[in-house]
């Protein structure tokens, strides 16, 4: 996904999914490097916040 | 496991630039043309600009970004090419170059290799905004394909710089549903045509602060406003929860510069001659790398240029990749000298017919002035410019004196004539 510091689809999964997920957009950029290469979020930047709002959504709507 | 596959001529980067270079070459005849690209989708840029005025001076019609994008994809698939998207080029193995993507690692051999792979704008730590570090600051290219993921932007927008990007920004901020609050330059005056900001500024109704500089950034989570500094030292604050850094391109030069290429003075691009030729033989530059940047349908003119360079190496068979031996030309630096920011080529080769493009970056602005190449105070073209000059927006430069140049020899410097 994020291209500058190769960050992959299933890096960004992970870092959202796993026992202890990030909770913000900037955790999340702390957490895998994605966001944060030469060109701070002009080609990723998209990608990666929907990524991050798709799993805010799936864990809002979980019990 | 790596998949091993080998191919006459590589093109990375498939925006307008590296897919109308690829056609061209399989329509010169060359076998297998492939095109890689990391985006999921081929087209570049214009994928995510909605508003029309693509195509004007390539295909000679005027159509929507995507449309563009599809039509020089169909055009390309018709041609014969091999088009891969979703692949990323990670580096070079030696002469070959190495490739990343949902099936794998590869490692593709290639006779020639165009890069094409476009430019991105400058953003905010590159730019030195001081302030608070909230979200809602992005670039256009951010902007463009937030709008096209269906994600919300915000409600006001300050959009900072005044070239034809920045008008395209503000038009993605109305299909949003965003406000423009003003747009501001620290020129004197916009870098696009009259016609767009006088219609921009009366249809969405924002003024554009020409001599204003952003000086700090205000909000805690989410944007608030940005404080700017008028041409008379007053400052103030605009209220916005969206900032949009438009312009100030730089090319995506790190392949190039993996392999070995220099950087011309401006920082932004590869070294190239005239002919888009690197100082490596078999490695050709295209597009808005070369010069950050042009509209999409001057990139993809760089296409017989570009072509016709890399059939020539392919033809000669030479080595590829870094440490390969210089390429046979020889070059005078090409630069800027008075009333030009950069230029572009960086170098120049003896090249018969004279062909390609130059193109210059004005510091001022003049109605109409004098423009003219020397070589070590020989004069070698002088002419009047079509158009007026302003600053920053690029100029094309007739190239027929290239076949005066002295190569290998000393600057040749391209001025604004007092």
């Amino acid at each position: 996904v994020c291209l500058c510091e190769r960050v992959t689809a299933g890096e960004l999964r992970d870092a959202l999914g796993g026992p202890v997920p990030a909770r913000t957009l900037d955790g999340l950029r702390r957490r895998t490097r994605a966001l944060n290469g030469r060109c701070q979020g002009f080609h990723c930047g998209a990608a990666v916040r929907a990524a991050f709002d798709a799993a805010a959504a799936a864990t809002e709507v979980r019990p | 496991v790596r998949h091993e596959r080998s191919v006459d001529v590589l093109v990375v980067g498939g925006g307008p630039a590296g897919l109308t270079t690829a056609t061209e070459l399989a329509r010169l005849g060359v076998g297998r043309v492939e095109v890689v690209d990391r985006g999921s989708e081929l087209g570049g840029i214009p994928l995510f600009c909605e508003h029309t005025g693509f195509g004007l001076r390539d295909l000679r019609r005027s159509l929507s970004g995507p449309a563009y994008a599809a039509r020089l994809v169909d055009r390309a698939a018709a041609a014969g090419v091999d088009l891969r998207p979703g692949v990323c080029v990670t580096g070079w193995d030696g002469g070959a170059l190495l490739t990343t993507s949902p099936d794998g690692l590869a490692r593709v051999e290639a006779g020639a290799v165009v890069l094409a792979t476009g430019a991105r704008e400058r953003p905010r730590p590159a730019r030195w905004i001081p302030g608070d570090r909230p979200a809602g600051v992005l670039t256009t290219g951010q902007l463009q394909r937030s709008v096209r993921h269906g994600l919300t932007v915000g409600s006001s927008a300050v959009v900072v710089g005044a070239e034809h990007v920045s008008f395209s920004a503000v038009l993605t901020l109305r299909h949003a549903g965003a406000r423009v609050v003003a747009m501001t330059t620290e020129r004197g005056r916009h870098q696009s045509y009259a016609a767009f900001r006088f219609a921009a500024a009366a249809r969405y109704r924002f003024p554009v602060l020409t001599g204003t500089r952003v000086v700090r950034v205000v909000g805690r989570d989410r944007v608030q406003g940005v404080d700017v500094v008028g041409p008379d030292g007053a400052g103030r604050r605009l209220e916005c929860d969206v900032v949009v850094l438009t312009g100030d391109w730089v090319g995506e030069h790190e392949l190039a510069r993996a392999a070995g290429v220099g950087l011309d003075p401006s920082r932004t691009a590869p070294l190239v001659d005239t002919l888009l030729r690197t100082a490596l033989p078999g490695l050709v530059c295209a597009g808005n790398l070369v010069h950050a940047v042009l509209t999409a349908d001057a990139a993809a003119l760089d296409a017989s240029v570009a072509a016709a360079s890399a059939l020539a190496a392919l033809r000669t068979g030479s080595a590829l990749g870094p440490g390969a031996a210089p390429g046979p030309f020889p070059t005078a630096p090409l630069v800027a000298g008075v009333g030009l920011s950069r230029v572009a080529p960086g170098l120049v080769a003896l090249a018969e017919p004279p062909r390609g493009r130059v193109v210059v970056w004005p510091d001022l602005a003049r109605r109409r002035p004098e423009l003219e190449v020397r070589q070590g105070g020989r004069l070698l073209w002088r002419g009047r410019a079509v158009r007026p000059l302003v600053p920053d927006r690029p100029y094309d430069l007739p190239a027929g004196w290239v076949h005066d140049v002295q190569a290998p020899g000393p600057e040749v410097v391209v001025s604004v004539s007092p």
